[in-house]
């Protein structure tokens, strides 16, 4: 087990929090190893699923001969097999991550802090966990693996990450979703600042390739008030635009442009059934993580 | 200009620098924002900040005018349109116009109206401070204009209050117009700061003259004050005007007066008139009760049994104004009238006689002495004749006694028992002759001269019109030619039925031998058709009657003590059918009847306050005339500066019966009457015609009339209590108070700026909040789009 305080990234506070609960996929997905996840392909494990009938070439020793004595036939008894979840964490490093306002801190932190959590997580459940950091393009990618060596791998490589370039996310979630051959869960963790369309397109694109799509959507508390007074020259973190202007006059038009923006996105996941936050990075990470789990919880009873 | 009460307050304008310095440093204090994204700023936005920017401008200016108009508000500004320091109480220069007319002396509730005007002059003098100064103008009409005491405003106080309490109404009427003129003329070059005119008066609408006295450009800054000094309604009689019925009075013969009597009270009143002569009622007539604001006639009889001056009065008996109960009356008396007449073309034949027609006209006239329409004397007046052992009927021997010479005759004739000289048709008179007729004019005789077709225009020209001669020759007009026929033609004379080349075009009406004729009532001279005429050329001589062509008919000069009267046709039928007009006859009686008069006797009589001439002999011009006023008082008479020897007296003042004299000679001089003018019995008052049947804008229509009526360009305030005349002056001072209405501006600039401020807010600015989420995290829909909401808002 990793120690926690080795780590930027590994708050022991959330990770305390996090101690007794358990990510569960609102899907079965498929593992390589058999753990806390239903596996797709029923065989011959520890907890019965159902009778088969017998047919020839299946091992005589899967016979179940109860069934046999009461009822004169040959049934076989098949087991819901256990397996290991492969989870893919999405970071989004472009410039505009690297916002904050007067919250503690940047978005891009923020999502690191909140990916850590969530490796560290899956890592206690035995489950593999990848890192992909993109930002106009996938720039570092780190395979779905288990163990706690690959834990420390994922780790070290959140705190190598640092906002820049600008953000394609839909060109990038397609690649992303060819790429991965097998069914896992994808977190995405974004700003989502991109054409809404193409966007929820490219979500799309991973649930039809069977990939269970968690979207934490990080944004500071500044730019979902804009609370800003004095004439000011705002200057676009991606594109480098300056415009100067009284922040009060752009509020009620930007928040308006902002909220329909939001509606859209969660609109667009609500129907590809994929589930969408929106992390305020003023809120704690153990805080905001814990209550998304257990509310996950309470579904999967 | 502009006074402040308290000037400090003035810094507190600096206030209004606030808001800028908050708006500059808030534009100064652009701060460089890095933000995730502005994918969210559309031009659209940016538009609307740019309106907002302009809006905000709007609203910088609200802030400033807000602040500055407090500060302002807080000085106290008041706002002068007349000449007044910014900082001080200024300097004043008062000229107090005082109606001194007739009318001022009515007395109401104990006290008289002038009484009242002196009370409320007496309050504005009291306002003024030791270095102001004040002048008085007297508004009553006067000949030689209005009465200003003091030459120029004084800072003497106490000498302008001790005269204005000497001060009594006159028996004048009023001049308004002419007294305000003067009253700027005081100022025009008073330094005082603050110059103001108060006009005292009852504001009678025949206080306007129809000249116009506007006063000069630089004036317009002086505040004109009409104070009203208004009586209560009145009630009584007032003898208005009186009408003779015979241009003069001859011994024996009735003698008739015209009385007009109005009644000025709201109600009908009975009414007694009586013509008093020498002190003893000779006349009276009852007339039935006049409605009210009606006027009726009483027609007096009497019969003069003696010759030479006479004078007396009507009156009525009331007692509500006693100055306009009685009008004055003085006569000459005249018995037998001789009058001379060189006959220029005699005739064997009586109607082809020159004088023929002037015969025939002064045998009616010996018959008919009286007013052709005024019918025969009434009994009263024939019973009142009888009673003074008078006869009522004509004395055979009265009227106009006609004495014929030819012209060679004239120059040793002996003129001195005659009143008159006529010339019909002369072809020309010699030396000695024309010298006689100059010293019989310029001694008080008159002199007719008809010309004709047997007239020499060069030597009348020469002998009768020569500038060289006694005050510029006897004729009025210089001989130029005869019009419509050639004077061989006139000679053989029965051309009767050619063609008219002229009518009577005018007739001078005021003029009294003529007045009256112009009605038609003794004739229609208007119908006479004149066929032929001799053109003159009048030079300064008034004409008396004029043909259509502007040909002038009769001309009139003064000469020394007598006058000479032109006629332009001869006083036969040759030329026109003027002698076969009814007119005919009171024409040529009323000029000879003139003629006959003395100077004085022959002008009917005089407003208080006019110039009386007393005429005077160029061969007696160093004779030294004076007046005897109605109160006993002799006073000097002033020679005229220019024109004809004259004696000028102006100080006619008093109503009454004037004696005019020369020194030591009071039993040969002449007398006049003077009456007070009608009009000032007249209750039609300015304000009350300007305000109209509206109240609600009265006072403006007052205002505003009595300046167009005056010819006032400056302010001009409206007192309707002389009670109220210092406080009016006090607000004058004061001037207009600014503040009041500084301050609803600024109250208005903060109600703008809070309607600015949450219009730009609403449209422009939200207010921090976060977008809403729902429970699970889960985006509200976006807020309604503005214009939607607006439209919600909207009634």
């Amino acid at each position: 087990m990793p120690q926690a305080p080795e780590y930027r990234y590994l708050d022991p506070a959330a990770l305390v929090r996090l101690k007794n609960l358990s990510l569960a996929a609102r899907l079965v997905v498929e593992g390589l190893f058999a753990g806390h996840h239903r596996s797709p392909h029923r065989g011959f494990s520890i907890e019965f699923a159902e009778h088969r009938q017998y047919t020839p070439g299946i091992d005589p020793r899967h016979i179940d001969w109860r069934v046999l004595g009461r009822r004169d036939k040959l049934y076989v008894k098949q087991y819901e097999e256990e397996t290991s979840l492969r989870c893919y964490l999405l970071v989004d490093t472009s410039a505009s991550m690297g916002y904050r306002c007067s919250a503690p801190l940047t978005k891009l932190e923020y999502a690191c802090f909140l990916a850590a959590s969530l490796a560290y997580l899956m890592a206690l459940q035995h489950d593999a966990v990848g890192l992909i950091t993109y930002d106009a393009a996938v720039r570092q990618r780190i395979p779905a693996r288990q163990g706690p060596d690959h834990l420390r791998a994922v780790l070290r490589r959140l705190e190598a990450v640092t906002p820049s370039g600008t953000t394609s996310t839909s060109a990038t979630f397609h690649e992303l979703a060819e790429r991965l051959a097998r069914r896992a869960l994808v977190i995405v963790l974004s700003d989502l600042f991109d054409e809404p369309q193409p966007l929820l397109s490219a979500l799309k694109h991973f649930r039809h390739k069977k990939h269970e799509v968690l979207v934490f959507q990080t944004l500071d508390p500044a730019e979902l008030t804009f609370p800003f007074d004095d004439v000011t020259r705002i200057e676009d973190l991606e594109t480098g635009r300056e415009i100067t202007s009284d922040p009060r006059a752009f509020r009620q038009a930007y928040l308006e442009a902002l909220g329909a923006f939001l509606a859209e996105v969660q609109q667009g996941c609500r129907q590809a059934q994929i589930d969408h936050q929106i992390v305020r990075t003023s809120e704690p990470v153990g805080d905001f993580l814990g209550r998304y789990l257990a509310r996950r919880q309470r579904l999967r009873v | 200009m502009l006074t402040l009460g308290t000037p400090l307050f003035l810094l507190g304008l600096l206030s209004a620098a606030i808001p800028l310095l908050i708006h500059l440093s808030r534009s100064r204090r652009t701060r460089k924002m890095p933000f995730s994204t502005t994918r969210f700023f559309t031009e659209q936005f940016l538009r609307s900040y740019r309106m907002s920017r302009l809006k905000e401008l709007l609203l910088l200016a609200c802030r400033m005018a807000l602040c500055a108009g407090l500060a302002l508000a807080l000085a106290a500004p008041v706002w002068h349109a007349h000449g007044k320091g910014l900082w001080g109480e200024p300097s004043r220069a008062v000229v107090l116009v005082l109606d001194d007319s007739a009318s001022m002396a009515l007395e109401v509730e104990g006290r008289t109206l002038f009484s009242r005007a002196q009370q409320a002059a007496h309050a504005i003098l009291d306002s003024l401070r030791p270095s102001d100064s004040a002048a008085l103008v007297l508004a009553g009409r006067r000949a030689n204009g209005c009465e200003v005491p003091f030459a120029e405003a004084t800072p003497q106080l106490a000498d302008v209050r001790q005269l204005l309490d000497g001060l009594q109404p006159a028996m004048l009427s009023a001049d308004l117009s002419e007294a305000i003129a003067r009253a700027h003329e005081l100022l025009r070059r008073h330094t005082a700061s603050s110059r103001e005119i108060y006009v005292l008066s009852d504001l009678q609408a025949s206080g306007i003259s129809g000249e116009a006295h506007p006063p000069p450009a630089a004036d317009a800054g002086v505040p004109v004050f009409f104070v009203r000094i208004r009586p209560a309604p009145l009630t009584g009689l007032a003898v208005t005007a009186l009408q003779y019925g015979a241009s003069r009075p001859m011994a024996g013969v009735p003698f008739a007066v015209r009385a007009h009597v109005r009644n000025l009270s709201t109600a009908s009143l009975p009414c007694t008139v009586r013509l008093v002569v020498a002190g003893r009622v000779v006349a009276e007539r009852r007339l039935p009760p006049i409605a009210a604001g009606r006027w009726a006639v009483a027609t007096l009889h009497h019969t003069f049994t003696a010759t030479g001056w006479h004078e007396g009065y009507v009156e009525v008996a009331d007692e509500a104004f006693e100055p306009d109960n009685r009008r004055w009356l003085a006569f000459q008396v005249l018995d037998r009238v001789a009058v001379l007449a060189v006959n220029g073309a005699p005739s064997q034949v009586p109607r082809l006689d020159e004088l023929f027609f002037l015969r025939a006209a002064l045998g009616v006239a010996k018959e008919q002495a009286a007013w052709p329409h005024e019918g025969a004397p009434d009994r009263a007046a024939s019973a009142t004749a009888a009673a003074n052992g008078e006869s009522g009927q004509p004395a055979p021997s009265a009227g106009i006694v006609l004495r014929t010479f030819r012209a060679d005759e004239l120059g040793s004739a002996e003129l001195g028992p005659y009143r008159a000289v006529i010339l019909a048709n002369v072809e020309s008179l010699p030396e000695a002759a024309v010298a006689r007729l100059e010293r019989f004019v310029d001694a008080g005789g008159g002199l007719l001269v008809f010309l004709g077709d047997a007239v020499n225009a060069s030597a009348y020209n020469q002998t009768l019109a020569a500038q060289d001669r006694l005050h510029g020759g006897l004729l009025p007009a210089r001989l130029l030619g005869i019009e419509g026929r050639s004077a061989a033609v006139a000679a053989e004379g029965g051309a009767a039925d050619s063609q008219p080349i002229a009518r009577l075009a005018r007739l001078d009406a005021e003029h009294p031998a003529l007045a009256g004729l112009e009605q038609g009532a003794a004739g229609n001279a208007w119908a006479a058709n004149i066929r032929s005429l001799w053109t003159v050329d009048p030079g300064n001589s008034r004409v008396l009657m004029a043909a259509d062509t502007g040909s002038p008919l009769l001309c009139e000069k003064p000469y020394g003590r007598g006058r000479v009267l032109l006629c332009a046709l001869p006083c036969d039928r040759d030329w026109s059918d003027f002698p076969l007009r009814p007119v005919w006859v009171p024409w040529l009686y009323r000029l000879l009847a003139y003629l006959a008069q003395e100077p004085l006797a022959a002008r009917g009589f005089y407003l208080t306050g006019a110039q009386v001439e007393i005429a005077a002999s160029a061969t007696a011009s160093s004779q030294r005339w004076v007046v005897r006023t109605p109160d006993g008082r002799v006073r000097p008479t002033a020679p005229a500066a220019e024109g004809p020897p004259r004696s000028l007296f102006a100080e006619t003042e008093q109503v009454g019966v004037y004696r005019a004299y020369p020194v030591g000679a009071e039993t040969v001089g002449e007398r006049f009457a003077v009456n007070l003018e009608s009009y000032e019995s007249d209750r039609r008052y300015l304000d009350e015609e300007l305000a109209g049947d509206d109240a609600s804008a009265a006072s403006r229509r007052i205002t505003d009339g009595l300046a167009r009526l005056l010819g006032v360009q400056s302010e001009v305030y409206y007192v309707e209590r002389p009670e109220a005349a210092v406080e009016a002056a006090l607000a004058a001072r004061r001037g207009i108070r600014l503040w009041d209405a500084i301050l609803a501006v600024a109250l208005l600039a903060a109600l703008a700026d809070a309607w600015l401020a949450n219009r730009i807010s609403r449209r422009h600015y939200a207010q921090p909040r976060e977008i809403s989420l729902q429970p699970g995290g889960r985006v509200m829909s976006p807020p309604p789009p503005r214009v939607a909401s607006e439209q919600v808002r909207q009634p």
